[in-house]
């Protein structure tokens, strides 16, 4: 058992936002958190992440109590520095997280990590001359550079247009593939959690209780139109009945 | 560009119909003043215009930097909540003194100094420069978005790298803007303490010898000419300088 | 923006290099007497030009006296009556004149001495023996030589300061400009009347709002006038307003505060001219009366080479004799 989010309760004044959140997910799996916007998807992302305390309840990895230091964090927003070039937004967190290396040790992990998401040739450009989808891809590659146990992903494709968010998709799982990172994603999309998760924890509307844990049995490439495909997001959807979810 | 065209020469018709109101003198016979106090001594003081706008800008140069070395390193520390709420309650009680209502005080400060006039001008200047880019330069760092701070916590900022990497390049731009604004201000606020104060030289002292000696029109409009147009060097410049942050947070020119 | 900026610093490197450029040459700044007196003290200032009592009250404190304004000029006119074209009736100028004239003869009385150096002392509020060390430098007369007199205007003319030729003001010539700017005629009724009959008093006028200038002892007679009764004896009221310069009291003449004033020559002749300030000079003030005062260690005009000179205004009486003394040593004004 790698992570385990043991009965995470969370009321901001009055508004009960989680209330008792639990679930597991092993070693380089990649896990989806799919809910009803709003129902608190992301304030649970950030307690894993301590930036947010829990009321209760606690987040473990390998029964430690889960560090700021051992995970990383790709925003909704591409959150990019727009200061700093591509290649610079990576050593970002380098900067921040392994302080040991030398600039040069920082500009290599960098440059290979741009090289993965297959944005060879786009070091020196800055934010504002990246397209939409380039500058996620800056984000998770600035994410991964330093090597976290595990990464969390807070709807990061949700402002990509549908092309770019299926393209996006997949390049996911082509660096997910070769670097095997334990994965957490928010997603208000159901048909995003099929297509990537190994499992699929389902959440309720607030407060936010697991409704399900739901295992993905397919082999990648999934394809959207399969009868299984279909039935996993049937299963997801009757079971946020009466929310506003797109499909 | 056209309308750049039309603009003048609306500018130049209005201007001759005032000549012909017998109101201001003729635009070509103040160009031309213009033109040959550039290069040709002006009788009453001795100077040419360039020399005067070289003193009012010596002077100007030396307030403003006297003002920015103070207000950009404490315009970003004002992005600490402890040092903001120190300062900010103070900063706006004197921010509506206008520059040159430190004229008296500044006279009285510097009176044992070896030039009492040249320190109150720099004096004024920095008082005047000071306020306006101070308050830019915090707004702009209080105005760092919380995202950006979020995600230097993530991974592992500490309060330092905070300033260092995100609050000083982000507000980048906004002291950009702080130096453009307190040097107009600056550059209004010496042009008005060189009339008040004896200075010997500089633009606004070479107008107010102009107007009491008298008969100048030309060569008082040519003095406002050349300061209109250092100050909009001075901002156009710095505004260019501005647009190349393509972060920055729109502002007025 | 690649031209605009290549103008831009163009324009800087030319203001620089222009401002750095400073031949040797004298630089005039202006200062209020007392200020003069301070600023030579502590040394800001190497000379200064200034009226009565200044010169006499920095030769007392250690200053040393170059030049007086009879050395540069003998017998220059300096300070007249001058009354606004238009605001003052012929009443009222023939009493001023004969309150002027008494006034100044009471001041040229040997008899009166004791009483005079009491009334100089009042006015410009020094020590007694301070104010006759500059009394002896001052003539008080009842009208400027004429001729004398168009030499300011001949010397304003050659130095560019006027801006404007008679023939602009709407004279055909210089002497008829000068015949109006210069109205000698009632100041000989009054002495022609005086000398019929030494007890002569025009008839009473009404009001008269009159300037003169601070502490310029130049400007007794004005005082002794009021402290002797005169001007009590031909105007109802008398209103006094007073001036830091002559220049002040030209553009108080514009807009219209005053009906009457005593000042330099100099800047009633330049404001005339440049700004079409209608006056008209119906009496005499004064000749001599103003001196350079200079630190220690000037020896001679061409000493102030690189110096700075302070003059109480530009256009006014010590302006004018300052650049005298400076074309004369072969010195520019920067």
């Amino acid at each position: 058992m790698a992570l385990e989010i043991r009965n995470v309760k969370k009321s901001f004044g009055n508004l009960k936002v989680l209330d008792g959140v639990s679930f597991e997910v092993e070693k380089g799996e990649f896990a989806c958190i799919v809910g009803e916007s709003g129902c608190g998807k992301t304030t649970l992302l950030k307690i894993v992440a301590g930036l947010v305390k829990a009321d209760e309840g606690e987040v473990l990895y390998d029964g430690k109590e889960l560090k700021t230091e051992d995970i990383a964090f790709v925003f909704q927003d591409d959150r990019l520095l727009p200061w700093r070039t591509a290649l610079e937004n990576v050593m970002f967190s380098l900067e921040m997280r392994m302080r040991e290396l030398d600039k040069k040790r920082r500009e290599e992990i960098a440059r290979s990590f741009l090289e993965l998401a297959g944005l060879k040739g786009f070091e020196d450009y800055y934010p504002h001359q990246l397209s939409g989808g380039m500058r996620q891809r800056v984000g998770i590659c600035r994410a991964l550079a330093v090597n976290p146990k595990v990464l969390l992903m807070d709807e990061p494709f949700a402002s990509l247009d549908a092309q770019t968010r299926n393209r996006m998709q997949l390049e996911l799982l082509k660096i997910w593939e070769k670097r095997r990172k334990t994965i957490l994603f928010v997603t208000h999309s159901v048909d995003e959690a099929v297509f990537l998760a190994d499992k699929v924890v389902i959440l309720s509307p607030r407060p936010a209780k697991v409704l399900k844990v739901l295992e993905i049995n397919l082999e990648r490439p999934r394809d959207r139109t399969s009868p299984e495909f279909v039935g996993y997001r049937r299963e997801i959807m009757n079971l946020l009945q009466g929310t506003s979810l797109s499909i | 560009m056209k309308q750049k065209i039309y603009s003048a020469l609306l500018f130049v018709f209005l201007w001759y119909l005032l000549y012909f109101l017998n109101v201001l003198p003729a635009f070509h016979v103040v160009v031309v003043t213009f033109l040959m106090l550039v290069v040709k001594a002006e009788p009453v003081l001795g100077k040419t215009l360039l020399q005067h706008a070289a003193s009012s800008l010596l002077r100007v140069l030396a307030g403003a930097i006297v003002a920015f070395s103070i207000s950009i390193p404490l315009g970003i520390l004002m992005w600490f909540s402890r040092i903001y709420n120190l300062l900010h309650p103070a900063i706006e009680v004197l921010r509506p003194i206008p520059p040159l209502a430190w004229i008296p005080l500044s006279y009285i400060l510097f009176a044992s100094f070896p030039n009492p006039t040249v320190f109150a001008q720099i004096f004024i200047v920095a008082v005047g420069a000071f306020f306006p880019s101070f308050v830019t330069i915090s707004d702009y760092v209080r105005g760092v978005p919380q995202e950006f701070i979020e995600l230097a916590k993530v991974f592992g900022a500490k309060s330092f790298d905070l300033l260092t990497k995100i609050v000083l390049p982000y507000s980048l731009p906004g002291i950009i803007t702080g130096v453009r604004v307190g040097l107009g201000v600056g550059w209004m606020s010496i042009i008005a303490a060189e009339m008040i104060a004896t200075s010997g030289s500089g633009l606004g002292y070479f107008i107010l010898v102009m107007y009491e000696v008298g008969g100048r029109m030309p060569e008082i409009i040519a003095g406002m000419a050349m300061i209109g147009l250092i100050g909009y060097s001075m901002n156009t410049l710095l505004f260019k300088l501005e647009e190349r942050f393509p972060w920055r947070l729109k502002s007025g020119t | 923006m690649r031209k605009s900026t290549v103008i831009f610093l163009f324009l800087a490197v030319a203001i620089f290099i222009s401002g750095c450029a400073e031949e040797e040459s004298v630089k005039l700044v202006k200062l209020s007497p007392p200020d003069m007196l301070e600023q030579i003290k502590i040394g800001k200032i190497d000379a200064f030009i200034a009226w009565e009592p200044f010169p006499s009250k920095a030769a007392k404190s250690g200053q040393k006296i170059l030049m007086s304004s009879g050395d540069i000029w003998k017998n220059h006119p300096c300070c007249v009556v001058a009354y606004k074209v238009g605001k003052a009736d012929e009443k009222m100028l023939e009493a001023l004149v004969w309150a002027h004239v008494k006034a100044t003869r009471f001041i040229n009385d040997e008899k009166n001495w004791d009483k005079v150096v009491s009334y100089a002392s009042q006015f410009t509020g020094l020590d007694e023996e301070t104010v006759k060390m500059a009394l002896r430098n001052i003539k008080y007369v009842e009208y400027p030589d004429e001729k004398e007199f168009r030499h300011y205007y001949e010397f304003l003319k050659e130095a560019a300061i006027l801006k404007k030729s008679v023939k602009e003001l709407g004279y055909e010539s210089e002497d008829e400009f000068f015949e109006k700017f210069l109205r000698r005629d009632i100041y000989e009724r009054v002495v022609t009347k005086l000398e019929e009959n030494p007890n002569y008093v025009p008839e009473k006028a009404g009001k008269i709002r009159l300037g003169y200038i601070t502490a310029d002892l130049h400007h007794l007679a004005l005082y002794v006038a009021l402290k002797e009764g005169y001007l009590d004896r031909v105007f109802e009221d008398v209103d006094l307003k007073q001036y830091p310069n002559g220049v002040a009291i030209m553009e108080a003449f514009k807009l219209g505060e005053l009906d009457a004033a005593y000042l330099g020559g100099a800047p009633a002749t330049l404001k005339r001219i440049n700004d079409e300030i209608e006056i008209s000079i119906i009496a005499g003030v004064n000749n001599e009366g103003s001196a350079l005062v200079v630190k220690k260690e000037i020896n001679s005009p061409k000493d102030l080479a690189g110096k700075t000179v302070a003059i109480p205004g530009f256009g006014t009486v010590q302006d004018f004799l300052m650049r005298k003394v400076l074309k004369e040593g072969g010195l520019k004004v920067s």
